[in-house]
């Protein structure tokens, strides 16, 4: 917690040396427009990106290779452009978004729903139970992400797939871990206590006591993994282990438009941006969500 | 003590042991582990030669007992794309990854931990903002767009910076694209730190002594440090493998580049390499971060490691 119990002195005059652990309590927050609009956004065009795509985003044609956007002397009808390919980069964008989207809800629901499991097996039963599959999250949050993503695609070839298999092994840890934390705090309060010495089952108390109050963290945490499982799709798919070809992600747009740096600015530019833009506000959303609604881990 | 660092190493080796294991079993998980592991261009006859070779038709046991005593031995397989074992490859690789990571590593922990300190000791002001509005965006660019953007900018308008190669002035961009995301992180961890040292008794009775705000510093940052070394050792670890993507498209000699090679060429013998080397150098940090833990707090001499391991909280997430 971040309590201050000083008055704050106001800004100091010139001439006097800066003063350190004199300031007062951080600004409260404001809610957050910005963020709920990108992901607002983001949501719509990952459910509608293929309806609203003005052009279908594999089709190709050589013919309009590499217009630049309207507003930089392309034509109206491909207001972000054209690639290399002849393709639209704005149906591209769109179509990259349903990507995005379906890896991140996939992964973030698979993923927090075994972090929530093993973390109630873990908190709630505890002994050896627990000390085994905390060892495991240890050993599985140690393993780099993009190597996994190495390893199993060596093997098994790559998919959209794959993608979120990968994304769900690299952040279960973190649900568990955190939420394990959330279940042993909850366990040991006196209405969990009363329930049980009420005789209400283990299964009850827990459905009905116990996952109620972790719900704000898995929520604040499933926020903030959204960004990165968006990042990590977008890594893979650059690497060319992701997404396969020819399917627009905004790795792949990106993975293809790095060759245009000089020539085509708004290739290698224009996906980053929405990839950035939408993990902006998932993050800005999580801690706002994690000021709002749950004091357990405000820091 | 001992018996603390007695006990990291038992774990250390058994984090590595079950590495071994599970790339092992996914080479034979997914069909036939003799096409795997030959050339992508090999005909059965040379297939079949692979699978004599290799002990591939023996039962699973007895070949996973030969590959354990390979590995503890340093054998690491040859690869089948350059035809050299996989040891001559990999080591200067990760010779060139680890400058780079070390380069990467040291920007973000020297400005993650200065701007942070400094948002926590002025919280509330507006250097604070700035600092947590940097740290936010920090976290929300992937390193590989922001590499291409340094490139687009620094090499291709400026033409200040070479946007690949790997030597001088070369490891300037990649470094800073590899820092931005966990120098944000240890920033955004180091000011909440300080903030919550600084609003304990001891920070308030210091200051009501007059200790000057330098040394003031001094002593929260060292009460602070502890979570930070967390995240530090553990960004180092996922440095290693973030410079896969940088090095990708930086062109960089090191290991992400041969892993992605590997994948190509279908090679796995060389991915395997590359797995258990990465994870070797990635137990090897943890355990450093582990012995600092004991230099900084004597507490943890006599603890167990997991109590101080649950300081980790929401948002310290790694790349």
């Amino acid at each position: 917690m971040t309590e201050f119990t000083h008055v704050d002195p106001g800004p100091s005059s010139p001439g006097r040396r800066m003063k350190l652990f004199r300031g007062g309590r951080p600004r409260g927050t404001r809610r957050p427009w910005f963020s709920g609009t990108v992901l607002g956004l983001f949501a719509a065009c990952g459910l509608l990106g293929g309806v609203i795509a003005p052009h279908d985003p594999t089709d190709v044609n050589l013919a309009i290779d590499l217009e630049p956007p309207v507003w930089a002397g392309g034509t109206l009808s491909y207001p972000l452009g054209t690639d290399q390919l002849g393709r639209d980069v704005l149906s591209r964008l769109l179509s990259g978004a349903q990507v995005s989207f379906l890896v991140a809800v996939g992964a973030v629901v698979i993923a927090g729903a075994i972090g929530l499991v093993i973390a109630l097996l873990a908190g709630f039963l505890g002994g050896k139970l627990d000390d085994v599959l905390m060892r495991i999250s240890d050993a599985s949050m140690a393993f780099p992400v993009v190597l996994l993503a190495i390893v199993i695609v060596a093997s098994q070839g790559k998919s959209l797939t794959v993608v979120v298999l990968v994304l769900v092994l690299a952040a279960w840890p973190q649900y568990a871990r955190v939420l394990r934390s959330e279940v042993i705090r909850i366990r040991t309060q006196d209405f969990v206590t009363m329930a049980q010495v009420m005789g209400g089952s283990r299964w009850w108390t827990i459905t009905r006591h116990v996952v109620p109050n972790v719900i704000p963290t898995l929520l604040v945490l499933a926020t903030l993994q959204v960004g990165l499982a968006i990042i990590a799709e977008g890594s893979l798919s650059f690497l060319g282990i992701g997404v396969p070809q020819p399917q627009a992600s905004w790795g792949n747009m990106l993975s293809d438009g790095r060759t245009f740096l000089a020539t085509a600015w708004w290739l290698p530019v224009l996906p980053g941006v929405a990839l950035s833009v939408t993990v902006l506000a998932a993050n800005l959303m999580g801690d706002w969500l994690r000021n709002a609604l749950d004091p357990a881990t405000r820091r | 003590m001992l018996r603390y660092v007695l006990g990291r190493v038992l774990q250390g080796i058994a984090a590595i042991f079950v590495i071994v294991t599970i790339v092992f079993f996914l080479a034979r998980a997914g069909g036939d582990a003799a096409a795997l592991l030959a050339p992508a261009d090999a005909t059965p006859a040379q297939i079949e030669q692979v699978r004599v070779e290799l002990g591939l038709d023996r039962p699973i046991l007895s070949q996973y007992g030969n590959y354990l005593s390979d590995v503890a031995t340093g054998d690491l397989g040859d690869s089948t794309s350059y035809r050299q074992p996989v040891a001559d490859l990999v080591l200067p690789a990760m010779a060139q990854t680890a400058r780079l990571a070390l380069t990467g590593f040291l920007l973000a922990v020297l400005l993650g931990v200065a701007l942070g300190a400094f948002a926590g000791a002025r919280a509330g002001t507006r250097s604070d903002a700035v600092v947590r509005f940097v740290s936010v965006v920090g976290q929300s660019i992937p390193p590989f767009w922001l590499g291409m953007l340094l490139v687009l900018c620094f090499s291709v308008s400026l033409g200040w910076l070479p946007a690949f190669g790997y030597e001088g002035n070369a490891i300037i961009l990649p470094a800073i694209a590899l820092a931005a995301f966990p120098m944000a992180s240890i920033a955004r961890l180091t000011r909440s730190s300080v903030l919550e040292i600084a609003g304990q008794d001891q920070t308030t009775f210091e200051r009501s002594k007059g200790v000057s705000s330098a040394r003031l510093m001094t002593h929260v940052l060292r009460n602070a440090s502890l979570p930070v070394v967390t995240l530090a050792g553990i960004q180092l670890g996922a440095m290693f493998s973030g410079t896969i993507v940088i090095e990708n498209l930086f062109a960089w000699p090191g290991v992400g580049q041969l892993a992605i090679q590997g994948i190509q060429s279908k090679d796995y013998a060389l991915i395997q390499g590359i797995v258990i080397v990465n994870t070797l150098v990635f137990v090897g940090l943890l355990f450093l971060v582990d012995l600092s833990y004991g230099w900084l707090d004597p507490r943890v001499r006599s603890e167990s490691r997991r109590k101080v391991r649950t300081t980790a909280k929401v948002g310290e997430q790694v790349s």
